[in-house]
């Protein structure tokens, strides 16, 4: 089986050069790709430096065009599981084997790694905590499956949405739209419980208006990507 | 305002969101542009619902009629969404002049590597 780590970045350059080698140390089995979303920082030269198998791009897209582009690279090189996994170390690389056994055993098509089923870790502010509460209940009217993380980025995807998300992906907050895409084409989506860790350096990219539109805007894709 | 007008714009209005949502839906505008407009859409939708609000607001700041105001406010808000277009078609202006320049010195960069390929054969 071939898989894919994808690992998108936007200014990492402190934690970058430790993310990708704890890819290549816990999760040996698996290619990675670093997609470089025009960071106005070092984390090229660090890739480039450290020979870091990296795909920039020559404009800034935001998370969901980053990825997307990491989902492009692997329909192109006929990957049959691709894993998102943060730049920022949040993300540990050693529940990927699990996860992708569970999907193989399991016949799933996306599993997701969840912060909030055993509530161990880092469990983000309790403002975002409100908000993704919120989604929950809004997926599970809308799709009749219990989700509860929907923004997580940790999740590992087959053949068959890697197609999906490859040819048609939000460009920004793209984690619940996308989970609806799937499950409303009567795919298979599980959850895991993961323990995410607090970002090991940087900054975060979200503040308090980008989370009102935040939820304006998805509240809305998500009803209409349920009608679609 | 008549009753009838109102119903008349309550139904000019919905059939407006309906065709943003419809746009939205098939992905052939994305939310986050459409958003301004959808709004506006509702904020019209309160207005019509609320003639006599409207009528005080506009005796209020001194404009003789509510149809005065509703067409000059209406006004200003079509040429901010308006000028929001502009900055986008701006910033697009700015990514296509940064892509190809760079398309430009990628191929370039092929060309002298191939060169050199040659030369060493």
């Amino acid at each position: 089986m071939k898989k894919l780590v994808i690992i998108p970045a936007f200014n990492e350059e402190e934690c970058i050069f430790d993310t990708v080698n704890m890819v290549k140390t816990k999760a040996s089995d698996f290619d990675y790709v670093v997609i470089n979303d025009c960071s106005k920082d070092t984390t090229l030269k660090i890739c480039k430096e450290n020979d870091i198998n990296v795909i920039d791009l020559p404009v800034n897209l935001g998370i969901g065009g980053a990825v997307q582009t990491g989902y492009k690279y692997a329909l192109k090189n006929g990957y049959d599981y691709a894993v998102q996994l943060d730049g920022d170390g949040q993300h540990d690389p050693t529940y990927l084997a699990f996860m992708v056994d569970k999907m193989e055993k399991e016949g799933q098509n996306m599993i997701i790694g969840s912060r909030f089923i055993e509530k161990k870790g880092f469990q983000s502010s309790w403002l975002r905590r409100i908000g993704i509460k919120y989604f929950t209940c809004l997926i599970f009217l809308l799709t009749g499956k219990k989700v509860t993380d929907a923004t997580s980025g940790f999740r590992i995807i087959d053949k068959e949405v890697i197609k999906i998300f490859a040819n048609d992906y939000p460009r920004d907050y793209p984690e619940p739209e996308s989970v609806v895409t799937v499950l409303k084409k009567k795919l298979r989506v599980e959850e895991v419980p993961v323990i995410m860790r607090e970002r090991q350096g940087g900054v975060s990219s979200i503040n308090i208006r980008k989370s009102v539109y935040y939820m304006i805007k998805v509240s809305i894709a998500l009803i209409l990507e349920r009608i679609r | 305002m008549s009753l009838r007008l109102q119903i008349f714009l309550f139904c000019i209005w919905f059939f407006v969101m309906v065709f943003l949502l419809e746009k939205a839906r098939k992905k052939v505008v994305d939310i986050k542009t459409l958003l301004p407009w959808l709004f506006f859409d509702i904020i019209l939708i309160i207005i019509t619902a609320l003639p006599n609000q409207l009528k005080e607001l506009a005796c209020w700041i001194g404009i003789e009629t509510p149809s005065n105001m509703l067409f000059f406010f209406g006004f200003i808000i079509v040429i901010g969404l308006l000028f929001s277009l502009v900055i986008n078609v701006s910033k697009l202006q700015k990514t296509v002049k940064d892509l190809t320049q760079r398309i430009a010195i990628l191929e370039n960069q092929i060309e002298e590597d191939k060169k050199k390929e040659q030369n060493d054969l």
